[in-house]
């Protein structure tokens, strides 16, 4: 047996001008990030360590929020095969959720002359996220109820149509609903924008902010909550399933439907709470939130490879700190960080084609 | 499974016929041919020629999404509507820029309360006209500002991408280095992210003393708020005119404290006054919270009607002499026709507010303009009109002085400089 | 009993929802304007004018209601119709009614919503109970949806579905009239008489056309016919080739730039000759297209989605970048881009640029029609079928792919010529993703690999919003919803291609999932 097996000539792979047109690039990509490297960091050295922390801190950050996107995206793609196009609508009404439950709670005033949102920081933010979650997860499950679940059997073309015409339609009836002017947060005192914990490098003030630092713990907090779900639940267990195989799925006693309705909740969820925190990270929400981190996440779930639960989590996390850190660390604008991480992918996708962590897709699923 | 599918697909439809159905029915451009039901019964009574017509003004706000291409539809639109004569707009400098040329063709005069760009008035357009003062005069008026009042030396310019932003912060830069100050970084920012810091931080390592920002109200005072925790603290925030307004002060809080911004807001007077609560009774927001462009969007309306005014002629008995002799012929209102007066902005998308900002303000100057009076069909002679706009000297508006200058700049006022003190925006000592 | 009120309570739950959202939009107001002004203007504005309008625009509401309610009675009988609509209206009166009340409460202790909800403004919150007392109003409100509601059941079961029963029993097909159009004109199409007749009328109003209808339609068509030039080039990759594109802007944002560096006089003052930079604008498209093609075209599905989708962001941020505004005139934009002239005469008006996109858009339709039709078109349309199998029949399914990429950008090149031409300025704002986008809908919404079917997809796409101006700030809300309900009502697209589809059936996810076939 060995030996027959050992005997076989290993298949050599043709030569081929895409595959050479590949190496070649790979080649002048690599010397060229080596050079750039080199003369930012050794040559003109001009950032010294306390900005590099701040470059990451400020990675994270964004890095946890478009994760949280990300995985929404992963989710519906998962299950349906589709780019689910107006999950930045659903996040951007979740942001909404959080504004008019601080609104609210900081018109109430206490007798100590304190607004509740003051004085119980701990219990109005955990309404603001319960709030923004439960808004974006009713959007997300009637979007499908009403958008998608019609359309079960067309091809995917017709469905990324559909989600593109609901993405126009939420962002205008939510300029038509609350305005088109950008809608200051009300954060509790204790979360103050710009407030932090302190750390001295190099005799410079680098502040840990405590929203940056809420969010970026809390989108851990959800996405090992969501791994643990998906993983050791029987719910997880269903969605898995249905993921592989849909006919089979419902055969074993799946409601198939049913999967899919949790599937854009858990998603809308996830969403809602990343809206939540974009408005109490940066203060401002309006109907046209949702659509650039939509984006965004989109591309950090196929660079983690879509479909792929920790790929989009990785995908969002890489994205955040290629955004902060790349155009510093290649000496460019920072106007370029775009290009940059586009490039990125595009550089990833040439010689991993199925994202950081994503299995090849078979035939069949593309 | 079908069932539902056609239930909610009629649900749909049905909503789309209770919206488009009606909407698609009326010809809206046709004159009205209802028009002389208006009055029937004094109509019997006396014959129509003497009766006192009265030809009030209309404003027509059209979303041109502040794209070129949808401010040419949007020109190419209004152009061909015979009653329609003057233009407000259009809101931004790109847009501004495509629809120019159409309006030239027709001879319509624009006044736009919004549109800074240099170049704009430097083409040689005989309609176009603006009461925004310029990027240039602008950004002179900060840069030495920074240079000799405040002292500082070294300037990070920074703005939003956008043609306005970018524009003023090179011009800023510009004029600084010539002044002999040190420009020590010029970056752009992506409108709408949640997190400046990254960028912020790497301005921070070249250790500005003031950090000039090209750009808009939001990201004006994100930036506000992110500069001390990026290594940025005690640098000063130097704004625009657009990251002006009365909402900057309540999203920075204490951050904002000692930032500056340029503005033509002007002082309390009764007028303004009297605007303000007009506008926040209509609509429900401050004048100055959507955009800072609202005062001179009241002031473009009622300039280019008093403008349309001063040239208007009724006259019950044909074409007067006027008509004839202008190079453009006249606009011919009937009784029962209004007078249309344009604005054209952003009314949906990521700017909206800018756009239905002065589209309301402008809103509230047409309807409480006064018609104009007179027996018979009333004769705007167009090329008179374009003169009229160009040659206007001091119209007293809200927001300043309007004495139009060949070449169209018609802010006569000029930049007033504001910073934050106490959280409240006081003009700045000179 | 039980069905007749669970499906009254349904129609009534959504209509519910429905109506306070329009009220919350603030759409209640400017719908019942937009009746008043359509039946009779000069009471428009006047405040009788507006409560008729409104009046009508809650019965027609009503109306619907009772409609739907009854739509799927069985029995139909009249007496079940009647009660299905009088369940369904009275349910949604009482709610509507009450949430009238509220309303009119709010604004009588001067409660202003605007605040949050900027379009509730205190003059519809009265309007709403008809400018009474709260209580009296809202009983007003309630009793018209409660009796136009068993007006629209009545209306149902005696007009409309007495139709459906007859039309019903003659047809089983579902047949809807864009299909019998379709294939009669199929049918029709086959006469070689009749097709010279219909060229030689179409080429007459061709002709004519830009001449009678103004310089407004002119540039509304001229855009369409843009968009019709950018339908044909990307059917080729992604109807014909299936290889989903989402940066098809890059290559219109590089024909557009080109042309526009070329012959305008700022930044670089060349100041071409418009043919020769027409042509260059193509070029430099396609050259384009190989550079990012030839690297990733061997990717498949949503991942060759993505890459191309962010190779137009990478155009589009490079294009505005501080690095290269001194090469393309950054985030200002390319202006005064000269007109054409013919043998020296300027041939740059509105009715001349007519002329030449419809002579761009006829001569690519001719050139990608008999592409379709020969091999290459046939050996795309194998490698969209099933790439691996057209592969193994010897077919190079790279190189037609990368063809069939470099073919739809030069065509896009071209357009973004024309289109930098017309307007006279080229800028970032003009090639956002929302063009791809708006390309790729236009496609499927017309309806994949048909002429037609990009000519109709292009007049919906572009000259819809503009038909839809009159409602200001809907137009973009109402233009989503249309497109959703597009999708559902017509998958395949308004004119489908006739060939046989057979990946329609195949690529279904269930079928997909189900047996690899």
């Amino acid at each position: 047996m060995s030996m027959t097996k050992s005997s076989v000539q290993p298949i050599q792979k043709p030569w081929t001008s895409g595959r050479v047109i590949r190496l070649v690039l790979a080649i002048i990509v690599i010397a060229l990030l080596l050079w750039r490297l080199y003369t930012v960091l050794v040559v003109q050295a001009d950032y010294g360590p306390e900005t590099w922390v701040r470059f990451s801190i400020s990675g994270l950050i964004i890095g946890g929020m478009y994760a949280l996107i990300a995985i929404g995206y992963t989710l519906v793609y998962g299950i349906l095969f589709m780019i689910n196009f107006a999950h930045g609508e659903v996040m951007m009404i979740g942001a909404f959720g959080g504004y008019f439950i601080f609104e609210l709670l900081s018109s109430i005033v206490l007798s100590n002359g304190q607004t509740f949102n003051d004085a119980n920081p701990a219990l109005s933010i955990i309404l603001a996220f319960a709030a923004g979650g439960t808004a974006s997860a009713v959007a997300g499950y009637f979007l499908e109820r009403i958008a998608y679940r019609p359309l079960r059997k067309a091809p995917r073309l017709i469905l990324l149509i559909t989600a593109i015409g609901a993405s126009t339609f939420l962002q205008n009836a939510a300029m038509l609903l609350f305005g088109p002017q950008r809608r200051d947060y009300t954060n509790p005192e204790a979360l103050t924008r710009g407030s932090g914990w302190t750390v001295v490098i190099n005799n410079s003030n680098v502040t840990l902010t405590y929203t940056g630092v809420m969010s970026f713990v809390l989108s851990i907090i959800l996405m090992a909550a969501l791994y643990y779900i998906v993983q050791r639940t029987k719910l997880g267990r269903a969605m898995r399933a249905v993921s592989q195989d849909k006919n089979s799925a419902a055969l074993m006693g799946i409601d198939v439907d049913d999967v899919i309705s949790k599937t854009f909740i858990i998603s809308g969820l996830l969403a809602g709470a990343a809206g939540v925190m974009w408005g109490i990270h940066n203060g401002l929400v309006n109907h046209y939130t949702g659509f650039l981190p939509g984006i965004k996440a989109f591309t950090a779930a196929v660079l983690g490879g879509i479909g792929n639960i920790p790929g989009a989590m990785v995908g969002g996390m890489v994205l955040g700190i290629v955004e902060s850190v790349g155009p510093a660390a290649l000496g460019l604008d920072f106007q370029l960080k775009d290009v940059i991480a586009f490039t990125i992918l595009i550089l990833m996708l040439l010689f991993r084609p199925s994202g950081l962590l994503g299995e090849a897709l078979t035939e069949e699923k593309l | 499974m079908t069932k539902k599918y056609a239930f909610y697909v009629l649900l749909i439809v049905a909503v789309m016929l209770a919206a488009c159905g009606p909407a698609a029915t009326p010809a809206p451009e046709e004159p009205m041919p209802e028009a002389p039901t208006q009055a029937p019964p004094e109509a019997t009574e006396a014959p129509a020629m003497e009766e006192k017509a009265s030809f009030a003004f209309e404003l027509v706000a059209e979303d041109d999404g502040a794209s070129p291409e949808g401010a040419a539809a949007v020109a190419n639109k209004l152009v061909a509507d015979p009653t329609f004569v003057a233009m407000g707009g259009h809101a931004f400098s790109g847009a501004t820029a495509a629809a120019i040329p159409i309006y030239e063709a027709a001879g319509i005069p624009m006044l736009s309360p919004s549109a800074t760009n240099p170049d704009l008035t430097k083409s040689g357009s005989a309609v176009f006209n603006r009461n925004a003062f310029t990027d240039v005069e602008q950004a002179k008026a900060a840069a030495e500002f920074i240079f000799n009042n405040l002292g500082f030396t070294k300037l990070a310019a920074m703005h939003d991408g956008g043609d306005y932003g970018q524009g003023l912060a090179q011009l800023v830069a510009d004029n600084f280095t010539a002044m002999g100050g040190e420009v020590v970084a010029f970056e752009a920012i992506t409108p709408g992210e949640t997190d400046y810091t990254a960028v912020l931080s790497a301005v921070a390592a070249k250790s500005p003393e003031v950090l000039y920002f090209g750009g808009y109200n939001a990201e004006g005072a994100v930036i506000t708020n992110q500069m001390a925790q990026s290594g940025l603290e005690g640098v000063v925030f130097f704004g625009c005119d657009g990251t002006f307004g009365a909402d900057f002060l309540e999203k920075t809080g204490a951050n904002g404290e000692g930032a500056y911004a340029t503005t033509l807001v002007p002082a309390s007077s009764p007028e303004k006054d009297a605007f303000d609560a007009a506008y926040t009774e209509r609509f429900g927001v401050a004048p100055g919270v959507l955009s800072p462009y609202s005062w001179n969007a009241f002031d473009a309306g009622n300039a280019l009607m008093t403008a349309v005014t001063q040239v208007a002629v009724v006259s019950a008995d044909g074409e007067p002499e006027a008509c004839a002799s202008d190079a453009f012929g006249c606009a011919v209102i009937e009784p029962g026709q209004t007078i249309k007066v344009g604005y054209s902005g952003p009314i949906t998308g990521d700017y909206a507010a800018f756009g239905q900002d002065m589209s309301q303000a402008m809103m509230i100057a047409v309807d409480a303009f006064p018609p104009i009076e007179g027996e018979g069909t009333l004769y705007i002679p167009r090329g008179a009109l374009v003169t009229a706009v160009r040659t206007m000297s001091d119209f007293q508006g809200i927001a300043g002085t309007i004495t139009c200058q060949e070449n169209g700049e018609c802010n006569a006022s000029g930049p007033v400089l504001y910073v934050i003190q106490d959280g409240v925006w006081t003009p700045a000592a000179r | 009993m039980t069905r007749n009120i669970s499906n009254a309570l349904h129609s009534a739950i959504i209509f519910i929802v429905v109506t306070i959202f329009l009220f919350l939009i603030g759409f209640t107001t400017t719908g019942s304007e937009l009746i008043i002004k359509a039946l009779s203007p000069s009471i428009a504005k006047t405040s009788e004018g507006l409560e008729i309008g409104f009046t009508i625009f809650i019965s027609l509401i009503g109306f619907i209601i009772g409609l739907v309610a009854s739509k799927r009675e069985e029995p139909d009988t009249l007496g079940r119709n009647l009660v299905a609509g009088t369940i369904a209206g009275l349910i949604s009166g009482v709610v509507i009614g009450l949430f009238g009340f509220l309303m009119g409460t709010l604004i009588e202790n001067g409660i202003d919503l605007r605040g949050y909800l900027q379009s509730v403004s205190p003059d519809s919150m009265r309007k709403i109970v008809f400018d009474q007392p709260p209580n009296i109003g809202a009983l007003r409100l309630g009793g018209i949806i409660l009796l136009s509601s068993i007006f629209g059941s009545f209306i149902n079961s005696t007009v409309i579905r007495a139709e459906w029963r007859k039309s019903l029993s003659t047809s089983v097909s579902e047949s809807s009239t864009a299909d019998s159009v379709r294939k009669t004109a199929s049918k029709l199409g086959a006469n070689q008489g009749f097709r010279m007749a219909m060229m030689a009328v179409l080429a007459a109003i061709l002709i004519i056309l830009p001449q009678q209808w103004g310089s407004y339609w002119n540039f509304v068509m001229g855009t369409v016919g843009i968009y019709i030039l950018l339908g044909i080039g990307v059917n080729l990759i992604i109807g014909l080739a299936g290889q989903l594109i989402l940066g098809y802007v890059a290559f219109f944002a590089i024909g557009a730039y080109t042309f526009a560096l070329l012959t305008a006089p700022a930044p670089h003052n060349l100041q071409w000759n418009f043919w020769i930079a027409v042509g260059l604008a193509m070029i430099s498209a396609t050259i384009g297209s190989l550079f990012i093609g030839l690297p990733i075209l061997n990717l498949r599905g949503d991942y060759l989605a993505i890459v191309t989708l962010g190779f137009g962001e990478i155009i589009r941020i490079l294009v505005k970048s501080d690095l290269l505004t001194k090469f393309t005139g950054g985030p200002r934009g390319v202006r005064d881009i000269p007109g054409p002239t013919i043998f020296g005469q300027s041939f740059s008006s509105d009715v001349d640029y007519m002329y030449l996109i419809i002579a761009a858009v006829v001569v690519t339709a001719f050139v990608a029609n008999r592409l379709q039709n020969s091999a290459t078109g046939r050996a795309w349309v194998a490698i969209r079928e099933d790439e691996t199998v057209s592969k193994t029949t010897g077919v190079n399914s790279f190189a037609y792919k990368l063809l069939a990429f470099a073919l739809s950008a030069a065509i896009a090149g071209l357009a973004g010529a024309l289109f930098a031409s017309r307007n006279q300025f080229t800028g970032p704002d003009d090639h956002v993703l929302m063009v791809s986008i708006n390309v790729l809908c236009l496609l499927i919404v017309g309806g994949m690999g048909s002429l037609p079917g990009i000519l109709l997809g292009a007049f919906t796409l572009k000259g819809l919003p503009e038909l839809l101006r009159e409602l200001e700030n809907y137009r973009l809300l109402i233009f989503g919803a249309l497109l959703v309900v597009m999708m559902l009502i017509r998958p395949e697209g308004l004119w489908p291609a006739t060939r046989p589809k057979l990946e329609e059936k195949g690529k279904s996810i269930e079928a997909q999932k189900g047996e690899p076939t």
